[in-house]
C-alpha cells in the first residue's frame, strides 16, 4: 500500500516536472535509448522487406528506374540552376532594401522507424537523435512540404509531431494573398484546420498555404497544404476552413531534418 | 544449474519486451483504435500469478518505458499501470478463483480505470483525445484476456516459475 502511494506520487511528480520544465529531457533521452531495441525490432520486418524488394527487383526494372531517376535529377538540376540565380537576385534585392539576409538552412535525411497515429496524437519516430545533432523544435520536411517538428530527442532516436497532430499549429500564409494565419492539426492525417480566418477573408479552395516563418520555428516559404473547403459560419466570427497537407504524412520512409545557421548538425 | 533462478526473470522480461513491441508495431488504419492494451494485460497477469515477486514496482518501470515509447507525458502510463497492479495484487486470490469470463470483466474494469486515468491526464495536459479511441481498446483487451492468460500461463509453466 505504502509502496503504491510512493510510486504513484513519484509518477505524478515526474509528470508535473515533464509538463513544465525541460530538465527531464535528458531522463527521457536515457529512456528512449533503453526502448530503442524495441523500436528497432518492430521496424526490422518492414526494413527487411524493403531491402529484399530492392534485391529481388529485376535488372530491367532497375534500369528503367535508373533512367527515370536520371531524368528527374536532370530536371531538378536545371530547376536548381534557375533557383541559384533567383537566390542571388533575392539577396541582392535584400541588400538593396537593407534587410537581414536569411540564413540558408541545411537538410539531413533521416529514416522513419515507427509511426504512432491515434486520433489524439500523430507522432513518428526517427532513427536520428543527438548523435546527428537533432534538437527539440527542429522542423521536418519532405520533398513536397512540411512534415512536422521534433518534440523529444534521445541519443539514437527522436520523436516528431506531425503537423496534423491536434497539438500542432503551423504559422502559415495564403500564398495568393499573403495573409498570415495558423494551420492547426485535427488528428486526421489528411486534414488541417484554419480556425482563425474571419468570414469575409479572401480564401478559396485550391489556395496554397506556405510557411510564413513567423514564430521562428519553421523556415519561411515551404509548402504546407492546399485549401480544400471554405464554409462561412454566419453565427460565428470565424469561417470553417480546412486544408489538405502536401507532405506525404504517415506514408514516407525518409524525411529531411532542417538545420538552420545556429544548429549546424553533425555529419 | 546455477543460472536456473535467472530463467524466470528472463521469461518475464521477454513477455514485457513482446508487449512493448506490440504496443508500437505499426498497424493499418482501424488496427490502431482496436489495438489491445498489451502492457497492462501482461503486467496484470504477472501480478496475479506471482504477486510476491512482481507487483507495483514492475508496473511502474513498464509504465515508464511505455511513456518513452509512445512519447506521452513522462509518468502518465507509470501512474496508471501502478494502480492497475495495485488492484491486481490486492485481489489476486479472488481473481485466481474466477472463471475466465469473470476474470475478463475484472480485467476490463481495471483497464477502464487505466484508460480513464490516461484520458484525464491527457485532458489536464491540454490534449484533445477522443473518448472512443481511449476506451475501445479496453473492450478489446477484456475480450482477449482469456487468450493472453492461457498464453502467459504456458510461458510460466514452461519456465518453471512457481
Amino acid at each position: 500500500m505504502l509502496r503504491t502511494l510512493l510510486l504513484a506520487a513519484a509518477a505524478v511528480a515526474l509528470m508535473m516536472v515533464d509538463h513544465r520544465y525541460q530538465p527531464v529531457a535528458s531522463a527521457r533521452g536515457v529512456l528512449m535509448a533503453v526502448v530503442y531495441p524495441v523500436e528497432w525490432i518492430v521496424n526490422a520486418p518492414t526494413h527487411a522487406g524493403r531491402t529484399l524488394s530492392t534485391d529481388l527487383s529485376s535488372r530491367r526494372h532497375l534500369l528503367a528506374e535508373n533512367k527515370r531517376l536520371k531524368r528527374d535529377l536532370m530536371m531538378a538540376q536545371t530547376e536548381l540552376e534557375r533557383l541559384n540565380t533567383l537566390k542571388q537576385e533575392n539577396s541582392r534585392l535584400r541588400r538593396l532594401l537593407n534587410a537581414v539576409a536569411e540564413m540558408p538552412g541545411r537538410v539531413v535525411a533521416a529514416g522513419i522507424l515507427a509511426i504512432d497515429l491515434h486520433p489524439f496524437q500523430n507522432l513518428v519516430t526517427l532513427n536520428a537523435g543527438t548523435n546527428l545533432g537533432v534538437h527539440t523544435g527542429q522542423p521536418l520536411l519532405d520533398a513536397d512540404g512540411v512534415v512536422g517538428q521534433i518534440v523529444h530527442v534521445g541519443p539514437l532516436s527522436a520523436k516528431a509531431m506531425l503537423i496534423t497532430d491536434p497539438a500542432s499549429a503551423v504559422p502559415v500564409e495564403i500564398e495568393r494573398t499573403g495573409l498570415a494565419t495558423l494551420a492547426v492539426g485535427t488528428g486526421n492525417l489528411s486534414e488541417l484546420s484554419l480556425p482563425y480566418l474571419p468570414n469575409n477573408t479572401d480564401v478559396k479552395p485550391g489556395d496554397r498555404l506556405i510557411t510564413s516563418g513567423l514564430g521562428g520555428r519553421y523556415p519561411r516559404g515551404y509548402p504546407v497544404g492546399v485549401v480544400t473547403a471554405v464554409a462561412p459560419q454566419p453565427g460565428d466570427p470565424f469561417a470553417k476552413v480546412t486544408a489538405r497537407p502536401l507532405a506525404h504524412l504517415g506514408r514516407e520512409h525518409q524525411v529531411l531534418l532542417y538545420f538552420t545557421g545556429k544548429h549546424r548538425g553533425k555529419k | 544449474m546455477k543460472t536456473r533462478w535467472l530463467r524466470g526473470p528472463i521469461a518475464v522480461a521477454l513477455t514485457v519486451f513482446a508487449a512493448l513491441a506490440l504496443t508500437v508495431i505499426p498497424l493499418p488504419g482501424w488496427g490502431d483504435i482496436l489495438r489491445p492494451l498489451w502492457a497492462p494485460l501482461v503486467v496484470f497477469y504477472w501480478v496475479i500469478a506471482l504477486p510476491e515477486r512482481f507487483s507495483v514496482g514492475l508496473a511502474w518501470i513498464v509504465g515508464l518505458l511505455v511513456d518513452a515509447l509512445t512519447g506521452s507525458l513522462l509518468g502518465a502510463h507509470a501512474l496508471a499501470l501502478t494502480l492497475v497492479a495495485f488492484l491486481a495484487a490486492r485481489w489476486h486470490l479472488k481473481l485466481r478463483m474466477f472463471p475466465p469470463w469473470q476474470q475478463s470483466i475484472a480485467v476490463g474494469t481495471a483497464l477502464g480505470l487505466y484508460a480513464f486515468i490516461l484520458f484525464w491526464i491527457d485532458g489536464m495536459a491540454g490534449g484533445t483525445g477522443h473518448p472512443v479511441a481511449r476506451f475501445l481498446p479496453v473492450v478489446v483487451s477484456a475480450a482477449i484476456w482469456p487468450l493472453t492468460f492461457a498464453l502467459l500461463r504456458a510461458v510460466r509453466r514452461r519456465f518453471v516459475l512457481a
